[in-house]
């Protein structure tokens, strides 16, 4: 019996320890981007591509290997473009400050389409454009952005894509655009 | 005398002593032996290899030895910082491997990388002994020759040299299931305990004990059902230790399963992943693809074979890694103990014989009556293993020209 008696010490001590471990597992004590980054899976910026976004100018042109740009819902880059995942993609930029509307007045895209593609392009939720392409080739978007859209700090190009479906190649992404660089004009 | 299950006792009344560690290595001494020659071909091999190549033992330390480097050098980071996107830490690497070897760096005063080296070969000489014995309880009539050489001369045989956890992880699998296997339920924990802080999947040592104790609960005493229970709440101790490390570290208990992003091991259906491998188009993952089916089938067979408790630790441990794709699978399949033994199994099959008759002077597959009859008996060893040998060969050879398959 005094042989139980260590078993059920252990037992009840080995049962409070997974207890214990298993309250951890469910209250993370994380920052908001490294919850949507690793945990919820929210968001395909990791914390560090957030850290390092750098305010950028209007004039200046990114390609889609920048770093300056965050990627959120796009593949990696390839040579000469990056893929948007599944039916939605965002672009984050950084403002450093807002002089009026002649700071920047188009939004310049250069992207090609899976094949027919429907694009709908939001500037920080409010819609922009929605158009059919055939995808028969790259396009160059130059799109007015209405005075006051523009923020400082973190501004969001939302790219919804109701299209967006695999290619049928064995590639197993959900692809739609094709995006090879942005710039505000 | 051996009790029922095998293990030395000596009865005298009420009292019982175990075997004196004196007479635990004189009644292995053949195996030791066996073991030491088996490591010290592979050894021998590999020196030859590297020779040829002209490389150095440096080389070994390559892929996920480097970030068990990391871990020895300057332990756990505190943010992720690697990878093109930042979002990779080392997190992912359990520590039970890189204590082995940090303390055995400190012992032989050497660096980190040639720490992990020698830890992993120590092991790896160690995990071959192991699996004779875990051989001897779980299939009899495999020869321990044989066992050792599915060990040491499997073509993923490489992963028991280069820093990585493979060997480590065989050498306490084979010490639990041979615990198990005699019916010590909490010295099968305690060996799965520090299982779950080799590797994730070591804590999945708790279903095949789950599974021996409610084999033994209809003939069980109270004492005894307590052990079982008291074995399965040990297993998944190392995993809980490093999880509060992590918590305190990171903030993130999970942070060795969610820092996987950073290697786009994402979780989704085993089956979703071998069917792109088959159909991808890419030669490697349809290899990956076929192996993971083929030890899928192996399961099937241990289950058939009413081996439910390896049958159960091998598709755990086989869907786990799969769910998360196929990149790595063959060092995932391939250092699975009771995979292992059903290939030994498999590779002691008789097949033939061969058999010279004295009167008409010719060799025959057929038993003739009235001849004097020698031979040979033809076993599916005496073809697979030197095609093994050949594989163990080739993989060694991809490993010192960097290839990417080997990660």
């Amino acid at each position: 019996m005094k042989g139980m008696h260590w078993y059920y010490t252990a037992m009840a001590a080995l049962g409070l320890l997974h207890v214990f471990v298993f309250s951890l597992m469910l209250r993370p004590s994380v920052s908001d981007e490294y919850r949507d980054y690793y945990i919820t899976r929210e968001t395909t910026l990791s914390p560090m591509q957030r850290r390092n976004l750098t305010p950028i100018e209007p004039g200046e042109y990114f390609d889609h290997h920048s770093t300056a740009v965050g990627f959120d819902g796009w593949s990696f880059a390839e040579r000469d473009h990056r893929w948007s995942l599944g039916s939605s993609a965002k672009l984050i930029f950084l403002l450093e400050e807002i002089q009026g509307s002649e700071v920047a007045q188009h939004l310049v895209l250069r992207f090609a389409t899976l094949g027919e593609q429907t694009v709908q392009i939001f500037l920080n939720d409010e819609p922009l454009l929605e158009r059919r392409f055939d995808g028969a080739g790259e396009v160059e978007l130059r799109i007015p952005v209405p005075d006051s859209l523009l923020q400082e700090g973190e501004n969001i190009v939302r790219f919804d894509l109701p299209d967006a479906r695999q290619p049928g190649n064995g590639d197993a992404r959900i692809l739609a655009v094709a995006l090879r660089s942005f710039s505000l004009s | 005398m051996r009790d029922q299950s095998g293990a030395l006792s000596v009865t005298c009344g009420q009292i019982q002593s175990r075997p004196s560690v004196r007479m635990l290595i004189q009644e292995n001494y053949g195996l030791l032996l066996l073991a030491l020659l088996v490591f010290l071909l592979n050894q021998g091999l590999e020196y030859v290899l590297l020779r040829h190549a002209g490389a150095d033992y440096r080389v070994l330390c390559g892929w996920d030895c480097g970030w068990y480097t990391g871990v020895v050098e300057s332990g756990y980071d505190l943010q992720p910082h690697a990878h093109p996107r930042g979002d990779a830490a080392n997190w992912a690497f359990f520590p039970a491997f890189p204590l082995a070897a940090e303390a055995i760096g400190a012992v032989a005063n050497v660096s980190a990388g040639a720490a992990l080296l020698m830890t992993a070969k120590l092991f790896f000489l160690f995990s071959i002994f192991a699996f004779v014995k875990f051989a001897q309880v779980w299939a009899p009539g495999v020869p321990a020759w044989l066992a050792a050489a599915v060990v040491g001369f499997q073509p993923y045989a490489i992963y028991g040299n280069v820093g990585y956890t493979e060997s480590m992880f065989l050498l306490f699998t084979c010490l639990a299931f041979l615990a198990l296997g005699k019916g010590r339920f909490v010295a099968a924990g305690l060996f799965g305990a520090v299982l779950s802080a080799v590797r994730p999947v070591g804590v999945l040592f708790v279903v095949p004990l789950l599974i021996a104790g409610l084999r033994r609960l209809p003939t069980s005493d109270l004492d005894e059902r307590g052990r079982i229970l008291l074995g399965a709440m040990l297993v998944p101790v190392g995993l809980s230790m490093f999880m509060i490390f992590l918590y305190q570290h990171t903030g993130d208990a999970l942070a060795f399963s969610h820092v996987q992003i950073a290697w786009d091991r994402i979780p989704a259906s085993p089956v979703e992943h071998l069917w792109q491998g088959l159909w991808g188009g890419d030669p490697m993952p349809q290899l990956w693809a076929v192996m993971s089916l083929v030890a899928l089938a192996m399961v099937a067979v241990l289950f058939f074979k009413r081996e439910y408790e390896l049958a159960s630790f091998s598709l755990v441990a086989t869907l786990v890694p799969l769910s998360t794709g196929l990149l790595a699978m063959p060092r995932y399949l391939w250092w699975q103990a009771p995979l292992l033994l059903l290939i030994a199994q498999l590779l002691n099959v008789h097949f033939a014989s061969l058999r010279w008759h004295g009167r008409n002077g010719d060799w025959s597959r057929h038993e003739q009556h009235g001849t004097e009859a020698h031979g040979v008996e033809l076993r599916v060893w005496m073809l697979l293993l030197p095609l093994s040998l050949w594989g163990s060969v080739v993989m060694t050879m991809a490993w010192i020209n960097g290839e990417w398959f080997v990660v």
